[in-house]
């Protein structure tokens, strides 16, 4: 596998970013896929030459750190992965387990190293932003934490652009360790980040690497576990826009006698600006037509037809309690 | 009229800002007023209570700043007045009279100035961001003229927040003088500021003055002359959704007896996020119109109806020359 300069940095990284919230414990989520399962996925994913791998403390409440690093590290040397993690999401129901606080990252990151039985992590990222801390005390905390070797690099991930140029602006005002990876959510059906957030990531030299890059699935056409058990995840996708995008997906992977989970993957690695894109996968199955998007070469013509479908929808985080919906002509009452 | 604190600064500034693109030489646009009629709705204005004014260096390309300012110190001390203006469009062919360099910011603020007739000007702006200047280099040229008496306070306009923030962070890194003053497009059927910009310069005490309170006139029901004469205005409004808003602010109107124009400013004035709209007028009755909104109290749930109508769209500024339609026109019956 092609492997790609991290934005302005000289850390190399596959072109695919494996991430692992489908892995550690089916306790956690019924989707979730426990050890055993998640060692052939692990393995395979080795053997396609992916190095990068995105997990989160939150992902199974830390079950996903410990099997995934542990795997890895059973079958590569530490220093030939790239291991990226994440905090930000409550852990418990302690009041100061969750957020941004220097309490809770410094905490959060000794947590996170123990179970995955390493002693740095490449790339620590902020899940989300938190309005409750202010930006220094975070950043200086990550500093820290960056300066004490336990963090090759910083990362953050779902928010505003303005947000991130703030928190930005805060660590090169006082000489603390900016960050060089945004991972926002792109994919045919969401593409609010194309605004704001991707051409200040190009403009400051800031690897942006994408999750849901199917759409939850949509984009690949099924209808699994996920998408019936996960209200939140269902509610964001489905309108008529999205639907025709999907038909036309199909359509085009039906002539390239392809998945469309493949077609979907390809326009995205056909976008500059995405460093790498993160696959998910639950089976060995899904992780090889995942990489096998590498492979599919999209016409300009088709790129550029694709690209003319999609039409501004509201943004969806943390920080929009209810999207407004799209307008879709004939249903100008907006309850479509 | 009331008076308001300009955003985390000291400066005072009536509620609204009377915008006068609308006002210098009908040779540059048709439906921009001469000196003589422009000199009774300034007049007007500062009756009302109107101190604060918005010009630019490219409005009727000098004539606006000229006969704005002469017109308005033949009648209030300069001191009374806050006078805003701008620089970025071209003011000729040369390639340097334009944009956001060190050359031509230096020369236009003089030129502004010798136009204007006074040695201040109290907000000086960017008009758009300009990707051909390093931000280093405007950001340093504006803290020159700011430190020379020549502005007292910065403002800018139309670009992306991330831009403006950049721009700002710069100029904090290097110990510069920041904006205090965004001015952005924000009406009934434009609120795309409200994403990233207006929650940027609410976090940071940064004042926002908004355009096209009316949509170009849309809003305020006018078929008039600049939208039949300026494409480019015309064509960023009337889809679909926007016909809809436009209807419900007429019936809004009819139930309060007031005019649309009342209505669509009555909704922006409610919104906490804009320090002040701004108000144009080819017209006294129309600036009258404009400045009755201040007294026109909407109801919550007439606020919260004309809050839910409104859709996502595409972006509306210079860097973006061909907007998506926000409705989908053929592509659902399958084309």
């Amino acid at each position: 596998m092609e492997t790609v300069s991290f934005g302005r940095t000289g850390l190399k990284v596959s072109k695919l970013c494996f991430g692992t919230m489908t892995i550690g414990s089916s306790e956690w989520k019924p989707w979730v896929l426990d050890e055993a399962e998640a060692r052939p996925l692990l393995q395979r994913c080795v053997e396609l030459g992916i190095t990068f791998f995105d997990t989160a403390n939150w992902y199974s409440i830390g079950e996903s750190e410990r099997v995934v690093a542990s795997t890895l590290i059973s079958m590569v040397p530490r220093d030939q992965l790239v291991l990226a993690t994440k905090a930000y999401y409550p852990m418990s129901d302690d009041p100061g387990d969750c957020g941004l606080s220097r309490k809770h990252l410094l905490s959060s990151v000794d947590a996170s190293l123990k179970r995955m039985g390493t002693d740095y992590i490449d790339l620590f990222i902020i899940h989300a932003f938190d309005v409750e801390t202010p930006i220094e005390e975070t950043m200086q905390a990550l500093h820290d934490i960056v300066k004490a070797g336990k963090v090759r690099y910083l990362g953050a991930s779902t928010m505003f652009a303005w947000q991130f140029a703030q928190m930005n602006h805060a660590a090169r005002l006082n000489g603390w360790t900016q960050f060089v990876n945004m991972q926002c959510q792109y994919n045919l059906l969401y593409r609010e980040e194309e605004r704001e957030m991707i051409p200040y990531c190009r403009d400051q030299g800031i690897a942006v690497t994408a999750f849901s890059a199917l759409a939850r699935g949509w984009l690949s056409g099924s209808k699994k576990v996920r998408s019936q058990t996960d209200i939140n995840f269902v509610n964001m996708y489905g309108d008529a826009l999205d639907i025709e995008i999907i038909g036309k997906i199909e359509a085009m992977a039906a002539e390239h006698s392809t998945t469309m989970a493949e077609i979907a993957l390809a326009w995205v690695i056909a976008k500059e600006d995405i460093c790498c894109p993160i696959i998910g996968a639950s089976s060995v199955s899904q992780v090889e037509n995942n990489v096998k998007a590498l492979d599919v070469e999209l016409t300009a013509d088709e790129i550029e037809m694709l690209d003319d479908l999609y039409r501004p929808r509201d943004v969806i985080n943390d920080y929009v309690s209810e999207p407004m919906p799209r307008y879709l002509q004939g249903q100008a009452d907006g309850t479509g | 009229m009331e008076t308001v604190k300009f955003g985390h600064t000291g400066l005072k500034v009536s509620k609204l800002c009377f915008g006068t693109m609308t006002l210098g030489s009908s040779e540059w646009k048709p439906w921009a007023l001469d000196e003589a009629d422009a000199r009774p709705i300034l007049k007007r204005s500062l009756d009302l209570g109107i101190t604060f004014f918005d010009m630019a260096n490219w409005y009727s390309t000098g004539e606006g700043e000229r006969v704005v300012t002469s017109t308005l110190m033949s009648m209030v001390p300069r001191d009374h007045l806050v006078l805003t203006t701008k620089a970025k469009y071209p003011m000729s062919d040369d390639p340097n009279d334009k944009g956001l360099s060190r050359k031509h910011l230096l020369s236009s603020v003089d030129a502004s100035l010798r136009r204007m007739g006074t040695d201040y000007v109290d907000i000086f702006m960017v008009h758009a961001f300009d990707p051909d200047t390093p931000i280093e280099e405007t950001m340093e040229t504006l803290h020159d003229i700011v430190r020379s008496g020549k502005a007292r306070y910065l403002g800018a306009s139309t670009m992306f927040a991330w831009q403006f923030a950049q721009m700002n962070h710069v100029a904090r890194e290097n110990g510069w003088t920041p904006f205090v003053n965004m001015q952005c497009q924000y009406n009934l059927l434009y609120r795309e500021e409200e994403r990233e910009m207006l929650p940027y310069c609410r976090d940071q005490g940064i004042a926002v003055t908004c355009f096209s309170p009316l949509a170009r006139g849309w809003l305020a029901g006018s078929e008039d002359c600049r939208s039949q004469t300026d494409a480019w205005f015309a064509r960023n409004f009337g889809d679909a959704l926007d016909l809809e808003i436009i209807a419900q602010v007429k019936a809004i109107a009819t139930a309060h007896d007031a005019t649309m124009a009342e209505v669509a400013m009555a909704w922006v004035c409610t919104k906490e996020a804009i320090c002040c709209p701004l108000v144009g007028a080819g017209s006294v009755s129309q600036l009258e119109d404009n400045v009755k909104a201040l007294d026109l109290e909407l109801g919550l749930d007439e606020i919260e109806m004309l809050d839910g109508l409104y859709k996502p769209r595409d972006v509306i500024n210079d860097y973006v020359p061909e907007r998506m339609p926000r409705h989908l026109g053929g592509v659902l019956s399958g084309s």
